[in-house]
């Protein structure tokens, strides 16, 4: 009895907290469903800053679908930055993965000297946050004449050291004999890394892919600082230009932004976990 | 079962991407299609060019018009606008059995109107007075009447007259009475009042007996005519007069204008009702068609032409503000053939029938003929420089002077270049028909102007060129 009511107020809890993180989300889904007029109403406070709270009506009074159909039908500009983040985030990952795999390779499988250093390395870039390489980044792409391209921010983002760091350790997992009876068996380095070191590590690299994905979907201070020209923003950055007075097309926006991101995690939830748990394991 | 969601997870995935970037195609579309297209123009620093042409007609410098009496039928004319006429050349030929008629009725009414109390003017007339309260018996002048001093004007009724002398009489007696009484009482201050009375009615028992001994005549008192008899037989008289004499009598001024035109119609029946011309001249002006009667108005003009010709233009009100005497315009004569530069503005002054200016213009040529129409043309530039842009850009509400005009913003774009409408109001300082000079207040100086629009425009709305 005592152990069910433990387990009740427990689930009581989680769910109170549930809510309470979902909550925005929800926001997210029910605002653009009201019409314009009822939808200003509601930010009407955030527009005006005079000291009132938004009073925001959970069902809409007369709920429409007019402010997708304006945003999906009348916005090309929402198409252009989506395909920008497409095309941004989408060159990123490619590269770094290509990138990231022999290196993480090179860590796992091969013993040479200063490895644990060159490693250690790693890991302390990959703490740094964006904030503390800006400047010298910036210098670095100015010098390059990459200033307002998206090279700008492609090129930096593809020699990251997270996916080293993610990828690794699924190939630390794969047991060395396994390479070792493909090197007898006379396949070359690169063959034990496409035929081994691959399919192995294969939830060390969707995971890492997945979450790269989920962080570059969202990247604002790199297209921020690189880039000056419209035509290149990420929607990362159209949304908050939006602001709140266009709030209808901000909020449409918002939730047709989300939805890439929530494909990629459904695909690669699986392997995300796994990839997760392997690395945690391991550490 | 994973396998499954992720599977059905990729295709959704694929289709989401695929519906996208088919939308970004349609979006596009409709939105270009939305997008209103505007041409445009550059705002311009420049003067106003007021662009004038007017007609008008060659005349001679000194015009002759022939005033006809109103009224009067018109049996013939020969000569029309633009006929060259010589001094005496018959113009015009009256009706003068109508002339006659009407001759003889105005003739008529002279004379009644001479027998009329209003015929003659009072101004300057002597008034002839009588003694009040007395009845005339006849009256012995008529107005227009001359008389002499002494002549007999009307006579009183001489019954009533006696009458009254004794009914003065016996009130006379009675206040004499009273006045002994007043002296048998020793009442002295009442004997004195009524002794003032006694007197006055001595005085009028005096004049009433004067003119009973006159015959009951009253006289004139001085030569000349009768202009007014206010009082007819059998009317009692008050202290006006009764008779006004001038020494130098008027008739009113309606009989004098009849008169007048009485004589001018005798002047016309003495030349069997031909008008002439008065000068050698062009006729520039005809206003008599036969059958029709003459009007107020001159019945022609005859153009001088041996003093020299001039070019006369009708104005209208709201240009005469950009000529002036000694402006110099180009005129042109017989569809361009003949052009006259240099030529000088004389005179502006207010068209007669006040529908605009009239304007003369110094002209000498020896192929242009008075009558002939001409064009002239010219163009004043403002004193003053303004930014300029076209007047069908501009957007006027109730006020001809403030307008709204739209002009285009260029900026950087998701799409490249975007360019945006953006509504500006304006002053207009000066205008021609084309262009208006504007006081625009922030507005870059190369600012594209908004000319035309495929839709109506808004303030913020994005367009394409």
């Amino acid at each position: 009895m005592t152990e069910k009511l433990r387990v009740s107020s427990v689930y009581i809890v989680m769910a109170i907290i549930c809510v309470i993180v979902m909550f925005p989300l929800l926001l997210a889904v029910i605002l653009p469903l009201q019409a314009s007029d009822e939808l200003a109403g509601t930010l009407s406070p955030l527009i005006k800053f005079n000291g009132d709270y938004s009073k925001i009506d959970y069902i809409a009074q007369y709920p429409t679908l007019d402010n997708f159909k304006e945003l999906l039908l009348y916005t090309p500009d929402f198409y252009r930055v989506f395909w920008n983040s497409f095309l941004i985030t989408g060159s990123i990952l490619l590269f770094q993965t290509l990138a990231a795999i022999p290196a993480a390779w090179a860590f796992a499988r091969f013993k040479f000297k200063g490895r644990k250093l060159l490693f250690d390395i790693y890991i302390i870039f990959m703490l740094i946050p964006f904030q503390v390489t800006m400047l010298s980044q910036y210098l670095v792409i100015d010098c390059m004449k990459l200033m307002n391209t998206r090279l700008a921010v492609i090129l930096p983002a593809i020699f990251s050291t997270f996916p080293v760091f993610l990828i690794y350790r699924g190939f630390a997992d794969i047991p060395r004999d396994v390479a070792d009876s493909a090197r007898i068996d006379g396949a070359n380095e690169w063959q034990v890394l496409r035929y081994i070191g691959l399919p192995l590590g294969r939830s060390g690299i969707l995971a890492c892919v997945v979450l790269s994905f989920l962080d570059l979907w969202n990247m604002v201070e790199q297209p921020l600082t690189f880039l000056k020209n419209k035509r290149l923003y990420p929607l990362s950055l159209y949304l908050p230009m939006l602001g709140a007075d266009s709030g209808a097309i901000l909020l449409s926006a918002a939730i047709v932004t989300l939805i890439p991101a929530v494909f990629v995690f459904v695909i690669g939830q699986e392997e995300l976990e796994q990839g997760i748990i392997a690395s945690a394991l391991k550490e | 079962m994973k396998e499954k969601i992720k599977k059905r997870a990729i295709k959704y995935f694929m289709i989401f991407l695929a519906a996208m970037l088919i939308l970004t195609f349609v979006s596009r579309m409709l939105y270009t299609e939305r997008m209103p297209h505007v041409s445009y123009t550059k705002l311009t620093t420049q003067s106003i060019a007021h662009d004038l042409e007017y007609g008008g007609t060659v005349e001679a410098l000194k015009s002759r018009p022939v005033f006809v009496p109103e009224g009067l039928r018109v049996l013939e004319s020969d000569v029309e606008c633009g006929d060259r006429v010589i001094k005496n050349q018959i113009i015009m030929k009256l009706d003068t059995e109508y002339l006659h008629k009407k001759a003889a009725l105005l003739e008529k009414e002279i004379a009644e109107e001479l027998e009329s109390v209003s015929a003659y003017s009072s101004e300057g007339s002597i008034p002839v007075f009588t003694e009040a309260g007395l009845r005339t018996a006849e009256v012995c002048v008529k107005a227009g009447d001359s008389v002499s001093a002494g002549q007999v004007l009307l006579r009183l009724d001489s019954e009533y007259l006696s009458s009254r002398i004794a009914d003065v009489q016996n009130s006379l007696n009675a206040d004499i009475s009273t006045r002994e009484g007043y002296y048998e009482n020793e009442d002295m201050h009442s004997a004195e009042t009524i002794t003032n009375n006694i007197e006055e009615k001595q005085r009028e028992l005096d004049r009433y007996t004067e003119i009973y001994n006159n015959g009951c005549n009253v006289y004139s008192s001085v030569s000349g005519a009768v202009t007014s008899v206010l009082v007819k037989a059998g009317d009692v008289t008050s202290d006006s007069a009764v008779v006004l004499i001038s020494g130098s009598p008027s008739v009113s001024c309606v009989l004098s204008e009849k008169q007048e035109r009485l004589e001018a119609l005798k002047k016309i029946d003495e030349t069997n009702g031909n008008i002439y011309s008065p000068a050698e001249g062009i006729v520039t002006s005809k206003n008599a068609a036969i059958g029709e009667l003459t009007s107020e108005n001159a019945a022609f003009i005859v153009s001088d032409v041996s003093e020299g010709i001039i070019f006369r233009a009708n104005v209208d009100e709201d240009d005469i503000e950009y000529i002036s005497v000694g402006d110099v315009f180009k005129l042109r004569f017989r569809n361009g053939r003949i052009k006259a530069e240099g030529c000088e503005v004389k005179r502006v002054y207010k068209a007669a029938d006040g529908s605009g200016y009239t304007v003369e213009l110094s002209l000498e040529s020896d192929e242009l003929r008075a009558g002939e129409v001409g064009f002239l043309k010219g163009s004043i530039l403002s004193e003053e420089k303004y930014e300029c842009i076209p007047l069908n850009a501009i957007e006027f509400g109730r006020s001809e002077t403030r307008g709204d005009i739209f002009y285009i913003e260029e900026s950087e774009g998701f799409f490249g270049k975007e360019y945006t409408a953006k509504k500006c109001s304006v002053t207009v300082r000066e205008k021609n028909g084309t262009y208006a000079g504007v006081d625009v207040n922030g507005l870059p100086p190369d600012a594209k102007i908004v000319l035309s629009a495929s839709k109506k425009l808004y303030d913020g709305q994005k367009v394409r060129l």
